[in-house]
């Protein structure tokens, strides 16, 4: 398997699909602008909304990395926030129509990629428990049972921002609902770490 | 009325039949077979079967009893909060995943307005949960609305889950542990209450 040939398939079918649409954009189309043959094309994906599984790849790396590199390092809520809206916001830069498709997909394959992978999720509970414990947020309550709360809203949120085909900012109204929910202390924060998030709220 | 009944008979029917043999098996016919109606009878009331699934829920919400609707004296505003939200799931989980998950695949294709807000319900559950917090049994102190509606977006999202694993987590439970989480739930003496 030719990792470079399913990398420009998939490249290919994304950049397509923003520009013709997923229903205008048909496998010949792929094929003829990638130069390979049906066969071929059927030897890397199953289908023409697969490759949009692949549109996730690396986004688990990408956020360890992400919640690895942050800084300050003890800046805790900067860290759940990471760690509950970074692979969203690959979603949302889908757009309501392909994200429509890929959980469509999803739906029918009975698959839940990408979203609550193990290590993401380990990270982002570790942040939580330390937040709580320096008095970063106020909601001290099972800080995994915390993530499965906020990773489910977010589920939901995106549902309903797919169905109303992006008739609401996703990110201001999640973050509102988040910091509703776990009850950041920004004085706190602040006085730890020299970072001010009340800017970036709401 | 004879016609609301009649309409929310076929509904009700069809629901049982998707239940029974899955959505794709059922057809018009067979949903007016049960009925004992015609198809242009049918045709009158619905614009197709897939217009069905949209009512996946009103025709429940439509069913809450009137005093549900009343607070009384002495009433433990947070286990009524939890049935509140526990109807629409259980509603869910009574049809099986296989048919909410259709419900999903039609809504994310065209959205029907299956998971619109019921305007009543909204108000008694906010009125419920800021009750609650005066009474120190949510201990979250945020806006009664917005603690509201994460509840109706994770209820969204657990039910989604639910589907997408094929029926079999635990999601009655696990949401009422996780909104437990989020909401601070205490007992009255103000003590959380660990799940």
């Amino acid at each position: 398997m030719n990792r470079k040939r399913l990398e420009q398939i998939v490249d290919t079918t994304l950049t397509m699909f923003r520009e013709k649409g997923f229903d205008k954009t048909s496998v010949m189309d792929i094929c003829n602008a990638c130069q390979i043959t049906k066969p071929t094309f059927y030897k890397y994906v199953n289908s023409k909304e697969e490759p949009l599984r692949h549109y996730y790849d690396g986004a688990l790396e990408a956020l360890l990395q992400a919640m690895d590199e942050h800084q300050p390092s003890n800046d805790y809520v900067g860290l759940i926030w990471i760690g509950l809206s970074m692979t969203a916001s690959r979603s949302i830069d889908l757009g309501p129509a392909l994200l429509s498709r890929y959980m469509i997909l999803n739906f029918h394959e009975h698959t839940i990629t990408a979203r609550y992978s193990a290590g993401g999720k380990q990270r982002t509970v570790e942040a939580i428990r330390l937040a709580q414990e320096t008095g970063q947020i106020r909601n001290t309550s099972d800080p995994e049972q915390l993530f499965m709360a906020l990773k489910n809203l977010s589920l939901g949120l995106t549902l309903k921002w797919i169905m109303t085909n992006g008739a609401f900012p996703f990110f201001r109204q999640y973050g509102r609902m988040v910091e509703d929910m776990i009850l950041p202390d920004y004085e706190a924060v602040y006085r730890q770490t020299g970072v001010d998030h009340r800017k970036k709220a709401g | 009325m004879k016609r609301r009944k009649l309409k929310n008979e076929i509904i009700q029917k069809s629901l049982d039949l998707f239940r029974q043999r899955g959505y794709e098996a059922v057809s018009v016919q067979d949903i007016c077979d049960a009925c004992d109606i015609t198809k242009p009878t049918f045709y009158k009331y619905l614009a197709s079967k897939q217009t069905l699934l949209s009512y996946f829920f009103s025709s429940m919400a439509e069913a809450i009893p009137d005093d549900w609707y009343r607070i009384p004296e002495g009433t433990d505003c947070y286990q009524k909060i939890l049935d509140g939200y526990l109807m629409f799931m259980r509603h869910a989980c009574d049809l099986g995943p296989d048919l909410y998950n259709q419900v999903f695949i039609s809504n994310l294709e065209e959205y029907m307005g299956t998971f619109n807000d019921v305007p009543a319900f909204t108000d008694l559950m906010v009125d419920l949960i800021r009750e609650a917090q005066e009474c120190g049994q949510i201990g979250n102190p945020s806006d009664p609305k917005s603690l509201y509606k994460a509840g109706v977006g994770m209820s969204l999202g657990y039910g989604a889950y639910w589907c997408l694993d094929e029926g079999r987590c635990n999601i009655l439970e696990d949401f009422c542990r996780d909104l437990g989480a989020v909401f601070m739930h205490q007992d009255r003496a103000g003590k959380e209450v660990k799940a």
